[in-house]
């Protein structure tokens, strides 16, 4: 998975077969997922910015040309493109997916949490750790419960005496101070990492 | 797409209709460039070449051109009349109007004829050609003969034109026939009228004549009237012309054998002709197209129409 050769084929073909698209969505979206999960640290934002790199790959399928680089990195590049746009301006744009006719949707229940299982809070804990310190009081509360202690939100929403859809807000909120400012911080991962990462996971 | 994340299976659906959607599109735009690269170039082609065909054939006589059938010899027509020189009848028929004379109506006929007569028949179908114009009152002006073709000029009374040209057509296959009719009533009325005019001059100066009393009137009275007679026989001469090519309609028959080249095409090949040729074919290429386009115009705006109305319905029912 990820390394298939083929990717760089499938973008091509896809120009004249759009159909095609959907193949590489199979390949790449759960890892691409990932990667955005870790770095937004919101389960949210990490689905939307998948589909809206999708999109825009997709509108942009007829630019790409193929010079070494391969089908993933190509998709990934825009994948981060999109991200720093989200760390810029706050919110997903929806640009491609509207351009395409494609529906916005949203993260049900039950994928929130496992979204959030992607995002492998204890590797990124400790960094977590260290920007928290920077946080407001109530979001550094939301975010040490829901991330630290690994409370579920309704357990959080009871602690901190507020609703459900306000414990997620506040987490989610900290969660991407804290990823901006991680972000600003961190050097840019190789794609090939992200990928080895993936596949670790994956097998593990 | 197998995975456990509800929202990705959705959007991959997502990502499919719009690849769905996409490939209509992709269709829909194939399609509007390919129409311009060869079936918009097709279709001119072929209006062009129809506008030319059916140009050419309604240049050339109408689409029955050899209704008269073959086997038009009748008989006892085939006299002893043989070889390319014969019988030339050079007295005009009697019957023909004293110049000045009221006619209701004066035409100028003159037709063109070609006909493919079978093989080893042209002597025979020559001779009855001059038969066919001396039985209706007509005579040869003017023939040609080269081998197995040859040409004639024939002169009939114009009360018999359709009559000879029937019977002319008759001969064999007709292959070019074109009947021209040129109305100088207008001409001839103008003439006589004229004529009329000189007349009077003519009378009232030989009244002056008769009183002139000095040389010097008598003189000038004289190139009056010496002017005025040759005026009266000028104009009547125009009258005669006019007489002759209306009393008389004259028919060009091309006669060849089947497999024998057409005359034109016999006749000394030279530069000047070749030019001359080369600019009546392209005029006449032309000319037939531009008539064919006059009769394929509505047919081909009843198509554009139908199209349009097809166009619009399929995008209404794809949109």
């Amino acid at each position: 998975m990820g390394t298939d050769p083929d990717d760089v084929e499938l973008i091509r073909r896809s120009r004249h077969e759009p159909e095609l698209f959907g193949v590489l969505f199979e390949r790449h979206a759960e890892p691409m997922l990932a990667f955005f999960a870790r770095r937004t640290l919101d389960p949210e934002a990490a689905a939307e910015l998948v589909a809206e790199t999708f999109a825009e790959a997709f509108s942009s399928r007829a630019r790409f040309r193929d010079q070494g680089v391969d089908g993933a990195a190509w998709l990934f590049g825009i994948g981060r493109n999109l991200l720093s746009r989200y760390f810029r301006n706050g919110a997903v744009e929806a640009r491609a997916r509207r351009r395409l006719g494609m529906p916005e949707r949203t993260v049900g229940e039950r994928d929130y949490e496992r979204i959030e299982e992607l995002i492998d809070f204890e590797e990124v804990g400790r960094e977590v750790r260290a920007a928290l310190s920077g946080l407001p009081e109530s979001q550094r509360e939301a975010v040490t419960l829901r991330v630290i202690d690994g409370r579920s939100y309704r357990e959080v929403a009871e602690e901190l005496g507020c609703t459900e859809v306000t414990a997620r807000a506040r987490v989610s909120r900290s969660l991407r101070s804290i990823a901006a400012r991680l972000e600003a911080d961190r050097a840019e991962t190789p794609i090939e990492l992200e990928r080895q990462r993936w596949k670790r996971r994956s097998t593990t | 797409m197998e995975t456990a994340i509800d929202y990705l299976n959705t959007v991959h659906g997502d990502l499919l209709d719009a690849a769905a959607r996409e490939r209509a599109r992709l269709r829909a735009v194939a399609r509007r460039r390919r129409m311009p690269s060869s079936g918009l170039v097709a279709a001119v082609v072929a209006v062009l070449v129809s506008a030319g065909l059916i140009g050419l054939v309604i240049r050339s006589g109408g689409l029955g051109s050899d209704e008269a059938g073959q086997g038009g010899s009748t008989g006892a027509a085939a006299t002893g009349a043989t070889g390319g020189t014969a019988g030339f009848d050079e007295t005009p028929p009697a019957g023909k109007g004293e110049p000045g004379t009221p006619a209701p109506s004066h035409i100028i006929r003159t037709a063109q004829i070609a006909v493919v007569i079978p093989a080893d028949a042209f002597d025979e179908r020559f001779g009855q050609a001059v038969d066919v114009a001396e039985e209706h009152g007509g005579f040869v002006a003017d023939s040609r003969s080269a081998g197995r073709s040859g040409s004639l000029t024939l002169r009939v009374p114009a009360r018999a034109f359709d009559e000879t040209l029937r019977a002319l057509r008759a001969l064999g296959t007709v292959e070019v026939q074109s009947v021209h009719g040129k109305d100088v009533t207008a001409d001839y009325v103008d003439l006589r009228a004229r004529l009329r005019i000189a007349r009077a001059r003519r009378d009232v100066l030989l009244v002056l004549m008769n009183d002139a009393t000095s040389i010097e009137q008598t003189i000038r009275v004289q190139n009056a009237l010496d002017e005025t007679q040759l005026r009266i026989e000028e104009l009547q001469g125009q009258l005669r012309v006019l007489d002759d090519r209306t009393s008389l309609a004259t028919i060009r028959l091309a006669l060849r054998e089947k497999g024998v080249k057409a005359e034109a095409e016999v006749e000394t090949a030279s530069i000047p002709n070749a030019f001359a040729r080369a600019a009546a074919g392209f005029v006449g290429v032309i000319a037939a197209i531009v008539i064919g386009f006059g009769y394929l115009l509505p047919v081909l705006a009843i198509g554009v129409l139908i199209w349009f109305v097809v166009v619009r319905v399929r995008r209404e029912r794809a949109g």
